[in-house]
């Protein structure tokens, strides 16, 4: 039977043999097949079970009975015959695994390049939640929505899964024998011809790696550059203290906080850390009955705005003066401000000044240096430095003027000096500022190659593209916002096995080969140099953070030419009229990166509630002005440069100045990016959103006047998740019909100290009482009341609850703390995996969240007061939607929990009709 | 007899004798040339709409109801709005049959059939709706008690399943009713018709019936038990529909009126149907006669009656709004009034509150043209009655932020108009197959009206021959 | 003896007509007997001896076993345990 000397047939060559037949040739094929020995013998390896019983030897006709679609050989293309093994349950299982229960590992989330700390959990090798990690200093167990959303990054189906090489798939050792052959020309020059291009690095081992990558091409250049610039913050440093500082503010200290421009409840690496210490002060408790109080100056209505207790709006351009203004009132010597109408700034620097020591100003990051110069001295001044905030030394590796780098770069490029430019994780084709040209410039440069989740603008025009890992794919570490370096710890093999991460590519372009893991643990091997390392580094893999290496605060003294050292700019014309564009990253998408991410795409904006688009947002004032409303287009022109943009009112903005966020517009972000499902083509457009870069120069990073704005005609639809435009028709009653039905209720802490806990201006009267009657009328609870013990039971509507046998649950949120920064909303939707529904069904008011932080305003409609309200399901006890499900797809739980089971649903729509 | 009707001739005009009535009333079923271009194009127009219906059906099937405008709040849109509508339609026929019956009146005898097919084909139009409406259809069974492996219960505290066995019930009960009521006619049919084929369906379906006394007896007997099963059902099918809205807590909805608010809102919009239809039916079949303008008018002092206490439910729920001091429900009657669908609000006090008034006078209720028009005013209100309750109410609830809006796509217009043809067809095709007014009835009340046994010379009924149409000697059957 | 009689049918032209023939047949004795009519004669069954008692107890007894049946589908109490 078996003829040794007969080839062993493998999968290869059995499909070879049936490549070319189809249809009835191919079982005939297939047939003759069978009769051969070989096959008989490659039939009792592979699929033994069916040979042994036919005892070898079977005809024609058998084979096709028994062989049907299982076999399917000629369709086997995808598989891999790897070595014949047995599959068994788990034994000895891998450590920890009980199949069902999670495990949880610390790792990183990068933000800006800097580090925060999270916990991930895993089920069966896969990540499926990230969450805080309560040991990190700038997480303590909190993240933000882009961390939350990552998970969904980690998956996304657009990832680039194959190396790219001149616009074909091509493999990684192509790749690597195309770069060392570039990288072997430059060995004569030094290395002069080469670049690297990277965001903004904290990471040690990062830096480390491409010190080591420089020596040996020391002729080759470093350019970091992150489109959310830190320049301003650089420079201002140097103008106030001659050298790089980074600003570690410690709002937990703070009992007066003044924030021009600055959006550090969302927009700072440290700024989950910022939230919590905020808030540490800002919760009114049993023991503390005070409060911190928060004044904003701000263009754009931002989080911290609407935290505010007192915001005042102001354009972007004339907060130097504003600033200058208060230095000097503060007491700042040799500041000589421009006059300023700002009325308010009497009795802000007095209530800073009788805080001296517990008062903190902090600026924006893309204020012009001389202005967070000024904040600097202000600081100094209040006596700030030492108690709510103390200065380090930077915790980038390498700090550097960002965009004069970049400019360097370009003049290289088009000057012919750059030979190889080797991208890692960035996207500048996409986000570099506009007169950089930078994709132009790419393509002549002879050697790119760009490292990136996404084969995005940069990568379609690289020479090579290399899929990057995700962070929770690959070996790194980060440093926080104050120094603590943190290790990315990997919970999954990379989805696409030829992702490598900055690390491996740069080692492997050294010659020398290293997995990130190599690379991260023997870095810290040598650095921490301690006997015993194993277990140290895995406590430290255990805790998430590296002991001891957040940066101590440094003692640094103004210049003692600090103040003639400014030159304060004039308001720019003088004229007010002179509108302004402003330039920010977008809330949910940042610059860009997370456009592929249907979770923030359709998470609303925490001020606009949009989704899915920006919009050129403007006061109301301003769109008068103009003569736009919500939804016109409108084409905004700096320089001779164009964009057009849809109109959205944004309640609070300065006048005179309109916001372009970032982000939005992407060509080659992949399918979310382009907009969605159900995106109509409107004049044209096609995709989420205009790219506001095309405005964006290197000489007008974040601000400029000068911009003028036109109607263009026609409308986009916008699809905002707040669906009745409160302030819109009728009359301002509405701003205040939410106040009357007690929606939200407001006191001042004086009148909540003394126990008035905020009466509606015009409450529902209890009726049938007359005029001058005090008592309280009680609202109706879905929470039925325990008025004693098991004998004595709350009773409503005759259903008798005794909590000892059920359980009641409740969630309460403490709306004095919180910010609207809407993580709760995207965390609620990783947990239960939520699905996004599109553009055009949140149009329809169709959006699936669980939770949802609603927004109202109190007040003008030029500087409103903002209030949020997170709203889920409240788990009541009498869940009015529990009683009128016909089918009881929604009941109750021991634990107290309502319980809507999907299953058993026919979807009648009660439930959601009764929800009050 | 019910000392409150004055038995007079007006209920029957003409001369008349059983043998007339007889074959007034078998020869529209019997003799296919009676049925001329009117009830083609009704037909054909019904037909046509029933088509449409079919392929929105199937289309809402294949793609989930969300080709409706039903969004976030606004939950339940023109799908209830319609089932509400149909269902109300439907009570007139049921009052007029089993209620009127019970009160023993006589002019309920010529219009009883065809206001009891009319509330069976309502019935049918509605019943799709709650059917069709979840996003599961297919599951729709599991508001059935079946036992079942997993111990599962429906859950009867919910409205929607009062609904599914009042709506169950109230079709069952109706069709019985209809159906007993038809035996003896069916049966006349049966005796009368020449062709096999209908003499052998119209004898299956009379059920061996002879007119025998015992036959009758049974008869009386158990029709009015079915109607006084019906009564209790005209008052609460529509109570339970109500409760749909009544037992949930939002403002517009929460309204401890509607039970008696809806059954009155039913019997208008039931009333106008079945005038709608039977003003031109009986000028097309020259059924004049039969239906006279007695009951025309009557019917239409009855839409005045319950008009008025529709309207006066409006007035009530405005009231209550100001009264309870509730800011909710304050807000409710302000957006209902001055909000974005404040226009369906005046249009529905129109229709239902001043429209009706016209029917004080006598001259336009005896006006056809002026009667027929203001019936079309009443069933557009009572759309917009339930439009408004519904729909309105969901688009303002508690918290400003679950406000909304509420657009109709085509799909929902479709179904619509699709129900309205699905009704037409059935009505005109019963016209056609089955006889529009109950001939026994008719016969017996013609007897009542020329009173018992005495043949009064003066009146200038059908007397010579006599009641059966024979001359002495006569031997022709009946 | 001629051919037997089977049956004796008596047309009327008047609902009294045949009411009065009904009772005065009865009181003869004669049992089987039938009345036909095109509406209902009231008096008419009952003079002949007929009763619809069982009409009526089936009716009864229907209801009473549905609405009975009814109450066995429906759970006693609603609270979710």
């Amino acid at each position: 039977m078996e003829n040794p000397q007969k080839t062993k047939l493998n999968i290869e060559q059995i499909r070879e043999s049936l490549a070319d037949k189809k249809g009835q040739e191919m079982w005939r094929g297939l047939g003759e097949l069978a009769g051969t020995d070989e096959f008989q013998q490659f039939l009792n390896d592979e699929f033994p079970q069916i040979a042994r019983p036919l005892n070898m030897k079977m005809d024609r006709r058998q084979f096709m009975t028994l062989s049907g679609a299982s076999l399917a050989l000629a369709g086997l293309s995808g598989c891999r015959f790897l070595p014949q093994d047995r599959i068994v349950p788990y034994v000895k299982a891998p450590e920890n695994t009980v199949p069902g229960r999670a495990l949880y590992y610390a790792s990183t989330a990068l933000f800006q390049g800097y580090g925060r700390g999270i916990v991930v959990e895993s089920h069966e090798g896969r990540p499926t939640k990230i969450e805080g990690n309560p040991a990190h200093p700038a997480s303590l167990g909190s993240t933000d929505a882009f961390a939350q959303a990552e998970i969904l990054s980690l998956y996304d189906a657009d990832r680039s899964k194959t190396v790219f090489g001149k616009g074909q798939p091509n493999s990684y050792d192509a790749f690597l024998t195309a770069a060392r052959e570039s990288l072997l020309k430059q060995k004569d020059k030094q290395g002069s011809g080469i670049r690297i291009l990277t965001e903004t690095v904290t990471s040690p081992t990062l830096y480390a790696q491409i010190q080591a990558f420089l020596a040996l091409h020391p002729q080759a250049k470093w350019v970091q550059y992150d489109p959310i610039s830190q320049d301003n913050v650089r420079q201002a440093s140097q103008l106030a203290f001659g050298k790089v500082v980074n600003t570690v503010y410690q709002f937990d200290k703070a009992e007066r906080i003044l924030s021009i421009d600055s959006d550090f409840f969302a927009n700072h690496p440290g700024s989950v850390r910022f939230s919590r210490d905020f808030s540490d002060k800002r919760r009114v408790t049993e023991e503390r009955k005070e409060m911190n109080r928060l004044y904003a100056v701000e263009c754009t209505p931002k989080l911290t705005g609407g935290m505010a207790d007192h915001r005042f709006p102001a354009r972007v351009s004339d907060m130097e003066a504003i600033v200058a203004a208060i230095a000097a009132k503060v007491g700042v010597t040799g500041i000589t401000p421009p006059p300023v109408t700002a009325t308010w700034i009497d009795a802000v620097v007095e209530d800073l000044n009788e805080n001296r020591g517990r008062s903190l100003v902090i600026a924006g990051e893309h204020l012009s240096p001389a202005t967070q110069a000024l904040v600097h001295a202000i600081n100094a001044q209040l006596g700030a430095v030492g108690s709510t905030l103390v200065y380090t030394n930077p915790v980038e590796a390498l700090p550097s003027q960002q965009t004069e780098d970049m400019r360097s770069l370009i003049a290289d490029i088009q000057g012919q000096k750059v030979d190889v430019l080797l991208i890692l994780g960035a996207n500048p084709a996409y986000h570099a500022p506009v007169d950089l040209q930078f994709g132009a410039n790419l393509v002549t440069v002879p050697f790119t190659v760009h490292l990136g989740l996404h084969r995005d603008e940069t990568g379609f025009i690289a020479d090579w593209h290399i899929p990057e890992a995700h962070f929770l794919e690959a070996w790194g570490d980060a440093r926080a916002y104050d120094g603590t370096v943190s290790i990315v710890q990997p919970l999954i093999n990379p989805i696409y096995e030829v992702s490598k991460s900055a690390l491996e590519l740069l080692a492997a372009l050294q010659g020398k080969p290293a997995t990130s893991e190599e690379a991260v643990r023997g870095y810290w091997k040598a650095r921490l140099n301690i006997t015993n390392f194993d277990k140290a580094w895995r406590k430290i893999l255990n805790e998430g953070v590296v002991p001891a290496t957040a940066e101590a605060p440094i003692v640094v003294a103004l210049k003692p030419d600090f103040a003639p050292g400014i030159s304060l700019q004039a308001i720019p014309s003088g004229n007010p009229q002179n509108i302004e564009v402003v330039f920010a990253p977008d809330p949910t998408v940042w610059d860009g990166r997370y456009a592929n991410n249907g979770w923030l795409q359709e998470l609303p904006k925490p001020m606009t509630k949009l989704t899915w688009d920006n919009a050129v947002l403007m006061s109301v004032a301003t769109a008068k002005q103009l003569g736009v409303s919500n939804e016109d287009i409108v084409e905004v022109e700096l320089g001779n440069r164009k964009v057009k943009g849809p109109v959205w009112l944004a309640f609070g903005h300065a006048d005179n100045s309109i916001t372009l966020h970032l982000g939005y517009g992407r060509i080659k972000g992949g399918a979310i990016a382009a907009g969605g499902k159900g995106i109509m083509p409107v004049n044209g457009w096609d995709g989420a959103g205009f790219d506001a870069n095309q405005l964006r120069s290197t000489g007008a990073l974040w601000v400029s006047t000068g911009v003028s704005i036109k109607k263009a005609g026609g409308t986009w639809k916008i699809a905002t998740t707040e669906n009745h435009n409160i302030i819109e028709e009728t009359n301002g009653k509405d701003v205040d019909s939410t106040f009357k039905r007690d929606i939200i209720r407001l006191t001042t802490l004086e009148e909540y100290k003394q126990g008035k806990f905020g009466e509606p201006e015009e409450g529902p009267k209890p009726a049938g009482h007359g005029e001058g009657h005090h008592e309280k009328e009680e609202p109706v609870s879905m929470y039925p009341k325990v008025v004693g013990g098991r004998e004595e039971l709350g009773s409503i509507g005759g259903v008798d609850y005794d909590y000892k046998e059920y359980n009641a649950w409740a969630m309460s949120i403490d709306l004095n703390t919180c910010t609207g920064c809407n993580t709760c909303t995207i965390a609620c939707q990783a947990e239960n995996n939520i699905a996004i529904v599109g553009k055009d069904l949140v149009m329809r008011g169709r959006e699936m969240h669980w939770i949802r932080i609603d927004r109202y305003y109190k007040g003008s409609l030029s500087n409103p007061q903002t209030y949020f309200q997170p709203v889920g399901c409240q788990m009541c006890e009498l869940a009015p939607c529990e009683p009128v499900c016909p089918v009881a797809a929604t009941v109750h739980s021991h634990d107290g929990l309502n319980q809507m089971v999907y299953n058993r649903c026919i979807g009648t729509k009660y439930c959601s009709n009764n929800c009050p | 007899m019910s000392a409150r009707e004055k038995l007079n001739d007006d209920l029957i005009l003409g001369k008349h004798t059983f043998r007339t009535i007889n074959d007034k009333v078998n020869n529209v079923v019997l003799n296919q040339n009676s049925h001329t271009i009117p009830w083609a194009v009704c037909f054909m127009v019904g037909f046509m709409l029933l088509q449409l219906m079919g392929l929105v059906i199937l289309w809402l099937l294949y793609r989930g109801i969300g080709i409706w405008g039903v969004n976030n709040p606004s939950m339940w849109g023109w799908d209830i709005i319609n089932f509400v509508w149909w269902i109300g339609i439907g009570h007139a026929g049921t009052l007029i049959s089993a209620i009127l019956l019970l009160l023993k009146q006589s002019w309920r005898n010529s219009i009883n059939r065809f206001a009891e097919a009319m509330t069976l084909f309502a019935v049918a139009c509605a019943g799709l709706f709650p059917l069709l409406h979840t996003g599961r259809p297919y599951m729709a069974y599991w508001m059935f008690p079946y036992p079942n492996v997993l111990a599962m219960t429906p859950n009867f505290r919910s409205p929607l399943l009062w609904d599914v066995f009042a709506i169950s019930t109230y079709a069952t009960v109706s069709a019985v009713f209809w159906f007993l009521g038809l035996i003896p006619d069916l049966a006349s049919l049966r005796d009368k018709s020449k062709n096999p084929i209908f003499k052998g369906i119209f004898g299956a379906l009379a059920m061996g019936w002879r007119g025998a006394a015992s036959h009758w007896q049974r008869y009386e007997s158990a029709y009015i038990m079915l109607a006084g099963l019906s009564t209790p059902l005209v008052l609460s099918v529509h109570s339970i529909v109500s409760f749909d809205f009544a037992v949930a807590n939002l403002p517009g909805w929460h309204v401890t009126l509607f039970p008696p608010y809806f059954v009155a809102g039913a019997v208008y919009a039931g009333f106008a149907m079945v005038l709608t239809l039977a003003i031109p039916v009986r000028a097309w079949y020259n059924m004049k006669d039969f239906i006279t303008m007695r009951h025309i008018d009557w019917m239409a002092k009855v839409m005045l009656a319950t008009g008025l206490i529709v309207f006066y439910g409006y007035l009530c729920e405005g009231f209550f709004s100001w009264y309870s001091g509730n800011v909710f429900e304050i807000d409710m009657m302000r957006f209902r009034m001055f909000g974005p669908y404040g226009w369906a609000y005046w249009m529905l006090i129109l229709c239902n509150g001043i429209v009706p008034q016209f029917l004080w006078f006598p001259k336009i209720r005896t006006n056809l043209v002026a009667l027929f028009i203001i019936c079309q005013f009443v069933s557009l209100g009572m759309w917009l009655e339930r439009f408004v309750i519904i729909t309105v109410s969901l688009t303002r609830d508690f918290l400003p932020s679950s406000w909304g809006y509420f657009t109709p796509t085509i799909y929902d217009i479709g179904m619509f108009v699709g129900t309205v043809g699905q009704f037409t067809f059935l009505m005109f095709g019963f016209l056609r197959v089955l006889p529009m007014i109950n001939n026994f009835e008719m016969k017996e009340l013609l007897y009542r009206m020329t009173g018992r046994g005495h043949h009064h010379g003066h009146t200038a009924h059908a007397l010579e021959p006599d009641l059966a149409g024979h001359t002495a000697g006569d031997g022709e059957e009946h | 003896m001629s051919q037997p009689i089977y049956a004796i049918v008596a047309e009327f032209g008047d609902p009294d007509d045949l009411l009065v023939a009904a009772e005065k047949v009865y009181a003869e004795g004669y049992r089987k007997v039938e009345a036909y009519s095109p509406f209902p004669v009231h008096g008419v069954a009952e003079a002949l001896g007929n009763d619809c008692s069982k009409t009526r107890w089936t009716c009864f007894l229907s209801g009473v076993a549905g609405g009975l049946g009814g109450y066995q589908l429906a759970p006693d109490d609603t609270r979710s345990v």
